[in-house]
């Protein structure tokens, strides 16, 4: 089912945990909320589940506006960061919960826990206690019983930030596979881009209870809406140099070096005279021989982290990081000469940070 | 050498407690004669059923202990229905200007006078009432009298347990009466039977309200019952000690069949790896 957002906002008192947040989630479709704590993702999720009302603006799960709905009626399913398992039931017990509230008869519950159990591999834990899983084996229960009903839509918060690193990037996938085997629509709520950039078909970040930008993936990768998504996406994060616009010679001007630009660009940025440049450490050429169209700079110092190496960057004041293949072996305070790919350069406004090319 | 103390000091503390309940038995056993011999007899005497039988068969303490059973029975399961309630609602919602702690906190306060300050206008109400020396006026009184510590108690096992799962059991399609019947208190069972155990103490061992709201057989506790047992003439120990003896009973099977719930750890596992 289509789930819709329509200029949601969430005061707490004189706080704003959402502010006019609009969202369409068609149907089928996997949408990621991604924003660092307090940026009121959660706050989003849970007036969807009708857990909270929002104070203004309307939410349509299908067809129906379910403002003021209790969330039994709204017909979603949740995975709870905490899991949420009943300690008191058995895995079995813990699934049929749903459709048992639901008046279901006994032999289509047993036939339909049976069945999800087995999809998600835990069939032989059934009469187990919670307490008696690993955590791996509470989050398997937990989408079993989100999923055991098959609801409008799966509302997920965290859940996967629990699990060790190892399982997580597992589970990753498996839920990936699982939500494409059944269509429903999701919204997922994470602080961990890795999560956002590999689930979702849409990321929606936001920050301050405001939406910043919902695209997809590689989209947000490469075309950040403003220089919050820039910074928050991507890791090591962005690079960010304060500078001019000079068009008389058709350059970008910081205090320590100086960048042609390509007609294009320039009347992109026509007009503007402080602008912040964006640059992707994978961006970021480095020469150890002097050329023309590079800037001198020196090695700070450089990470080794197997697959590839960060190489921190003094350029005058700035400081610059820059992703190269682990082959590259230099010495701290090497001189060294740097060139951006013109191609991926980003700019935003140097004082509302949004997009400008 | 701590090891063997600590048992040292762990026997002792069994004895202080135990002794006094071993004197009644052997008391409410003895002929009056034994009773109070110098020096104390401690095993050998002869064992009698007389004060038992004149405690239960010549003097009403039968209709006594049905009585207290009644009165302690009703008003610790209205005080915890009511209680249960009120703690769950304080626990969960938030009212405007702090008004749940606020409400709390006035909740107990009126725990906070002795209660015989309570009991001349809590006399003139069950008069007006008509509900003098009967064993509403009792339920009643011993119910408000409970109620704020069952709040309180109910109230901190509440809070123990993460709002995640009621709202799961909401979005999973259960209401919240469903979600406190289903989930929630299966979950705080522990708190209850200690909240149950606890009221059911003071109900059963209350003398004082009983004392001045109760004149005759008809409304009578056992407290009050045992107490009438000192009369102008005499005391009647041996009567007394067997009223005792039988009055410790059903306190001591409830509490043995509470037990289990007693161990607490129910709720582990319930959040988190």
């Amino acid at each position: 089912m289509e789930v819709i957002c329509e200029e949601i906002s969430k005061r707490y008192g004189s706080v704003v945990a959402v502010d006019h947040l609009d969202l369409r989630i068609a149907d089928g479709e996997f949408v990621v909320l991604l924003g660092p704590s307090g940026c009121g993702k959660t706050t989003t999720l849970r007036m969807i589940a009708g857990l909270e009302e929002p104070t203004s603006g309307r939410i349509f799960i299908g067809e129906r506006c379910v403002n003021g709905l209790p969330p039994r009626y709204r017909d979603v399913a949740m995975v709870f960061q905490s899991y949420a398992l009943y300690p008191h039931m058995t895995v079995a017990e813990n699934i049929a919960y749903p459709l048992r509230v639901r008046k279901v008869d006994k032999a289509s519950i047993d036939t339909r826990v049976k069945k999800v159990a087995e999809l998600l591999g835990i069939g032989e834990l059934l009469a187990r206690q919670p307490r008696e899983l690993s955590g791996g084996q509470r989050q398997r229960v937990a989408l079993a019983r989100a999923i055991v009903r098959e609801p409008r839509a799966f509302l997920m918060d965290e859940p996967l930030s629990n699990l060790d690193a190892k399982l997580r990037v597992q589970m990753r996938g498996e839920l990936k596979r699982l939500q494409y085997e059944l269509g429903t629509t999701t919204v997922y709520v994470t602080h961990d881009q890795a999560e956002a950039m590999t689930l979702a078909h849409r990321v929606a970040v936001m920050e301050g209870g405001r939406l910043q930008q919902c695209s997809p993936p590689l989209e947000i990768y490469e075309r950040p809406a403003n220089k919050f998504v820039a910074g928050f996406i991507g890791s090591p994060s962005m690079n960010f140099l304060e500078g001019e616009i000079a068009p008389a010679e058709r350059r970008f001007v910081n205090r320590h070096f100086s960048l042609r630009l390509d007609a294009q660009t320039l009347s992109l940025l026509e007009g503007r005279k402080q602008v912040t440049l964006g640059v992707r450490p994978e961006d970021v050429r480095i020469l150890t021989s002097e050329s023309a169209d590079g800037f001198p700079a020196k090695v700070y110092v450089t990470e080794l982290m197997g697959n590839e190496t960060y190489v921190f960057l003094q350029l005058g004041q700035e400081k610059i990081i820059a992703r190269t293949s682990p082959d590259t072996q230099l010495e701290i305070e090497t001189p060294v000469w740097l060139s951006f790919d013109e191609r991926k350069l980003h700019f935003f406004d140097a004082v509302s940070g949004v997009r400008l090319n | 050498m701590v090891v063997a103390l600590k048992y040292a000091l762990l026997i002792l503390a069994v004895l202080i407690a135990l002794l006094p309940v071993y004197w009644m038995l052997t008391i409410s056993l003895k002929a009056e004669v034994d009773q109070f011999a110098v020096p104390p007899i401690w095993f050998s005497f002869k064992p009698t059923w007389a004060h038992y039988y004149e405690t239960f068969f010549v003097r009403p303490f039968g209709r006594y202990l049905v009585t207290s059973t009644i009165v302690a029975v009703s008003s610790t399961a209205l005080a915890l229905v009511i209680g249960t309630l009120a703690a769950y609602s304080l626990a969960r919602f938030e009212l405007p200007f702090e008004l749940h702690e606020r409400l709390s906190l006035w909740i107990i306060s009126t725990r906070m006078f002795p209660p015989i300050v309570t009991i001349i206008p809590l006399f003139l109400m069950m008069r007006d009432l008509r509900l003098l020396d009967t064993i509403p006026a009792l339920i009643i009184v011993y119910t408000g009298f409970n109620l704020p510590f069952v709040v309180w108690m109910m109230r901190g096992f509440f809070e123990e347990l993460p709002r995640d799962l009621e709202e799961a059991a909401m979005v999973d399609g259960d209401s919240r009466w469903g979600a406190l019947w289903r989930v929630i208190l299966p979950l705080v069972k522990p708190g209850l039977a200690a909240t149950a155990i606890f009221c059911l103490i003071i109900c059963w061992n209350e003398f004082l309200f009983a004392l001045i709201l109760t004149q005759t057989d008809a409304a009578i506790t056992l407290p009050v019952g045992i107490a009438g047992r000192v009369t102008q003439y005499e005391i009647k120990w041996g009567a007394m000690s067997a009223a005792g003896v039988v009055a410790m009973i059903p306190i001591l099977v409830f509490a043995l069949a509470v037990q289990r719930y007693l161990v607490r750890g129910l709720s582990l596992g319930a959040v988190k790896g």
